[in-house]
């Protein structure tokens, strides 16, 4: 069902939000059980509670789009009075006091929160793999991953469990696991959404992102979860984001400057990766579109530079965890660095414990400016760049992944190989731009494609993928 | 060179306070080693001049002077590994930075 | 002896607490009386999820503290993060500044004893958050996180100082800038304004510094002046006698008036300082900064000028009176208490008797039993000559003891009121002349001595009341 249609099923009473949310629990459980995607799922009593909610909204005459809607919550965001693991031992005990600000929003709209969903832990990785409460599993293919970070919310969507999730992009954890599991992976344009209560994991380069089946499905959650948020530093206007845009603008390619950046093209790519972006590019082409080779240098750094980044902020924004206030602790310890180091020892898996050593190395005295200042201005020239495309493109456009998912166990974490399934996506991230995620695939294992627009662009973003979903479909 | 990144590793988790044994570093040094190698591939980039970017947003909004109420300190301390009579409490700390 | 060989070279880091209600990056409150651990918000408890905002006001009193001191108010300061473990520090990191602090290159100017002026420069004014607070007991340590996020700027002095007196004399003129700009509340008891001192020597003629040694967390000027002078004389002592000084961190032990070592400085601790990503920039125009300035307090050398050209005191008053915000506060407190006083006699009263007899009672000069108004009417009876000095100076102590007396009405009880009536005085003198005409007559003579026995003789028939000057001067007159 699309998501237009189930807005118009539910509110015009067709589908009863109590049968349909306690629906998409029991689908919920099933995907638990088959693929390890939720890690918590919400009891009757809660989903009812809630229910009864929307229908007041309804009932007041302030329904809207969300309103009985399902949705998934990544556990890196914060659901008051529920663990907030992030997926580590860490904070297997840890419940948030209280919401993230997309959840406030969430729950002011009538939305159905349904439970939160398996990632990986404290959202690194590429596979959902390094998660202390095991791996995901890819719905399309149980033996594959399902993408990460963000694999668990991906998963819920493509099962069908739920029609929304939220999850968090800081390389591409939105949108890599979007094009392995062939659902619409949407990731703001950074400062859109506002971070209050998303767990911290690289602050400059997080954002909370959106799965939907398509991009009106995300459009209708981003429009209820952005703007800024004074709780927020770093979150800023940025004009209108409304789903009514993609339903009564529908965009038009004919005309449209497309970017293919040079620096991507010599990739190598799966076959079913190559043939789909064959497809894209020539139905673009038929629409009227104007595809162009375009080089942005920088570019081919965007990985370096986004790992240096990420592990350096990250190793700060992980030191809150000492096992002094919450969160784990050693036991029998009588020592106090002892403590601070055990229970960090324990509480950390290995990914996590090897960006934080990289990050703290690329922060101390002697590499300070060779490495964590240095990817700082790279980032600026990346930026500049970037503007300067975006003066004359209006997209630029790429697989999302060189790949299809691959197997469970066959890359290790940690390793240049793992890191390279994010060598499309990075560069968003860096240059702080908005990207969606279309699902594209033409035979085989689910492929994305990428479309990406200028800061602030989000909802032209959206729309524009709106119509490349028509398209493909 | 191997034996640089072991040293640096080892410095790392002392101050980032993770205790590693000996052949957990040991693991770590190759995959290290490719990783900084790759961060090496930065200096190619002509930066001469540029600003970094710390920050999207270009200044901040202030906030008024204005307290809210604050956490319930049960609430606080519900998490909290040890607690005793409101305070957290841990082994004891010695010297330490900027100390009262 | 050895202390002319030697010269030693100081430095001071203050921390001065900034006077808002919000914490500077938590939305919690500051409250120093709260019971622990109630005024922490999710930022202050280093919560997974939180995020720093920045308290308004910090900036602006930070701004404040910056003009006060001379300092040049950036455009463009940023927030950075400062990396280390501690329990008293929830995030695992300081939110601090360093690289574009608030403010820089500034300057207070300090008198010693002869009025001698040496100006100490101020490197840098940087804004911080304080950490919680730790009590140790047997093998544990408790945590208290009520005091953690509380806004402070710190105060980097460049090492102009040379001695312990200047030290203690820099101390004061910052401690009063800050409190005079409205931007520290000054209580020292509460630590709300403390001071570490970096301390070293060197040989007279030698240009490189010697090792140094930071004395942490002293919050007296009388400490400060005590501490850096032990520390001098120790660091002397252990060159001399051929050893060598520890870089090290000192603490500062009042019962026993030495200083010790608190811990030993180790490979320098790595800060991985970094630019806060959570913090964007604080932006800063010249408008902004000019409506700060203006909106101040006026500042201890705006109103030692206004002291000599408004009130006509002379400059060594003006500058006692003009340094210290709670005196110069009673002062105006008393003017309009009695419009009529002359500004003179009330600050040399202040600067005087009254400075004397706070030290004697142990009292500040908030700290009186007895209100403004009552000194008011005092130095009213001074001023009328109803009273003499002497009587006067009694009558202040009484005020300590009684607050609430009656002034004038004791005076008549007491027989104290002093008479200035020249009517009453003449007569009082007319009958000692006659009664010693002799007398009077040897002092026409030209004996001077009989000058003294006569005014005494008046003093005793007025029963001690008469105004002495007066009797002198009319007894002149008469005897003219």
């Amino acid at each position: 069902m699309s998501f237009k249609e189930l807005v118009r099923s539910l509110h015009s009473g067709e589908t009863d939000f109590l049968d349909y949310a306690l629906e998409s629990r029991e689908k919920s459980l099933a995907c638990q059980r088959e693929t390890n995607a939720f890690l918590q799922v919400f009891d009757e009593a809660e989903i009812e509670r809630q229910v009864r909610h929307a229908q007041g909204l309804v009932a007041a005459g302030s329904a809207t789009a969300l309103t009985g809607v399902p949705v998934a919550i990544k556990e890196n965001i914060l659901v008051r009075g529920y663990r907030a693991s992030a997926a580590s031992r860490m904070l297997e005990n840890h419940i948030a006091l209280y919401d993230a600000h997309v959840v406030q929003q969430l729950r002011a709209a009538g939305a159905i929160l349904v439970g939160t969903t398996n990632l990986d832990e404290f959202a690194m990785g590429s596979s959902n793999e390094t998660s202390y409460y095991g791996p995901v599993k890819n719905p399309r293919d149980l033996k594959r991953v399902p993408g990460g970070s963000s694999g668990g919310s991906a998963a819920a969507v493509a099962y069908g469990a739920v029609p929304l999730a939220l999850g968090t992009d800081t390389g591409g954890s939105v949108r890599q696991p979007a094009a392995f599991c062939g659902v619409v992976g949407y990731k703001p344009s950074y400062g859109r959404v506002s971070r209050y209560g998303v767990v911290a994991f690289a602050s400059s380069l997080d954002q909370v992102g959106i799965f939907a089946q398509d991009a009106v499905g995300a459009a209708a959650l981003a429009e209820v979860i952005e703007g800024v948020d004074e709780r927020d530093a770093t979150s800023e206007s940025m004009g209108t984001l409304s789903l009514e845009s993609l339903l009564t603008q529908p965009y038009d390619f004919a005309g449209a400057k497309v970017a293919m950046l040079k620096e991507t093209l010599n990739t190598r790519l799966d076959a079913d990766v190559s043939a789909a972006w064959g497809s894209v590019q020539s139905k673009l082409f038929g629409l009227g579109a104007h595809l162009a080779e375009v080089s942005v240098p920088a570019w081919r750094y965007a990985l370096e530079t986004y790992y240096l980044l990420c592990c350096s902020e990250a190793s700060s924004n992980l030191a809150r965890y000492d096992g002094v206030r919450y969160g784990h602790r050693a036991a029998g310890i009588t020592d106090l660095d002892d403590l601070y180091a055990k229970s960090r020892a324990e509480g950390f898996g290995t990914e996590v414990k090897q960006r934080i050593l990289m990050g703290t190395l690329a922060l101390s005295s002697g590499y300070f400016d060779a490495y964590f200042k240095k990817a700082a201005q790279v980032r600026r020239v990346l930026v500049n760049q970037m503007n300067v495309l975006f003066k004359k493109y209006d997209f630029v456009i790429m697989p999302t992944t060189p790949t299809v998912a691959f197997p469970l166990a066959s890359l290790s974490s940690g390793t240049m190989e793992m890191y390279e399934n994010d060598v499309f996506t990075v560069g968003v991230n860096v240059a702080g731009l908005p990207a969606v995620s279309v699902p594209a695939g033409v035979r085989g294992l689910p492929v994305g494609i990428q479309l990406i627009g200028p800061r602030g662009s989000d909802e032209k973003l959206l729309r524009a993928a709106n119509r490349l979903q028509e398209l493909i479909a | 060179m191997a034996d640089d990144i072991a040293a640096l590793l080892a410095r790392a988790s002392k101050l980032s306070r993770l205790d590693m044994s000996e052949s957990e570093l040991a693991s770590l040094v190759p995959r290290a080693g490719a990783i900084f190698a790759a961060f090496d591939k930065l200096a190619q980039v002509d930066t001469q001049g540029v600003e970094p970017l710390y920050t999207f947003r270009e200044a901040i909004e202030l906030r008024a002077d204005e307290a809210s109420a604050g956490l319930e300190t049960s609430s606080l301390l519900a998490n909290a590994p040890e607690s005793e009579s409101s305070h957290f409490v841990v082994p004891r700390a010695v010297g330490g930075d900027d100390v009262f | 002896m050895s202390q002319k060989l030697f010269e030693a070279v100081i430095g001071l880091e203050i921390h001065a607490q900034l006077m808002t209600k919000r914490k500077a990056f938590c939305e919690a409150g500051v409250d120093a009386d709260a019971l622990p651990n109630q005024r922490v918000g999710i930022v202050s408890a280093g919560l997974p999820g939180a995020l720093p905002t920045l308290n308004r006001e910090v900036v602006t009193l930070a701004a404040a503290a910056a003009i006060a001191l001379n300092c040049r108010v950036a455009s463009r300061t940023i927030f950075e993060r400062k990396n280390y473990f501690y329990p008293d520090l929830p995030k695992g990191y300081q939110i601090s500044q360093l690289a574009f602090p608030i403010g820089s290159d500034g300057y207070v100017d300090i008198y010693g004893e002869k009025s001698e002026k040496l100006r100490v420069g101020i490197d840098r004014i940087q804004i911080e958050e304080d950490a919680g607070k730790l009590s140790h007991t047997g093998a544990k340590t408790w945590v208290d996180l009520n005091r953690a996020g509380t806004p402070l700027v710190e105060i980097v002095s460049r090492p102009d100082i040379r001695t312990p007196a200047q030290a203690a004399a820099y101390m004061k003129t910052v401690y009063n800038a800050l409190v005079f700009a409205k931007v520290c509340d000054g209580n020292l008891e509460k630590g709300n304004f403390r001071c570490d001192a970096n301390v070293s020597v060197r040989r007279v003629g030698e240009e490189k510094l010697g090792t140094r040694t930071e004395i942490k967390n002293v919050n007296s000027f009388r400490f400060v002046e005590k501490a850096i002078d032990f520390e001098i004389a120790r660091q002397i002592a252990l060159i001399e006698a051929g050893g060598r000084v520890v870089q090290e961190t000192r603490g500062w032990d009042a019962g026993t008036s030495t200083t010790y070592t608190m811990r030993v400085k180790e490979d320098a601790q790595d800060y991985r300082y970094f630019p806060d990503p959570d913090l964007p920039p604080v932006v800063l125009s010249e408008g902004w900064v000019k409506g700060v300035r203006d909106s101040m307090p006026p500042l201890p050398d705006q109103i030692v000028a206004e002291l000599q050209q408004r009130y006509g005191l002379d400059v060594g008053l003006a500058r006692t009176l003009g340094a210290d915000p709670k005196y110069y506060q009673f002062f105006q407190s008393l003017l309009t208490a009695d419009a009529g006083l002359p500004a003179d006699l009330v600050a040399k009263w202040i600067c005087g008797d009254l400075s004397h007899e706070l030290k004697v009672y142990r009292k500040e000069v908030d700290e009186l039993p007895f209100v403004a108004a009552q000194l008011a009417t005092l130095l009213g009876l001074v001023h009328e000559q109803r009273v003499s000095a002497q009587n006067a100076k009694k009558l202040l102590r009484l005020l300590f003891d009684q607050p609430q007396v009656d002034l004038p009405a004791h005076l008549r009880e007491k027989g104290l009121e002093q008479i200035s009536d020249r009517a009453q005085l003449g007569a009082w003198i007319d009958e000692v002349l006659a009664a010693h005409a002799a007398a009077a007559d040897q002092l026409r003579a030209g004996d001077l001595k009989i000058f003294d026995f006569l005014q005494g003789q008046v003093m005793k028939a007025s029963r001690g009341r008469a105004n002495p000057v007066l009797v002198s001067e009319i007894l002149k007159e008469k005897l003219a």
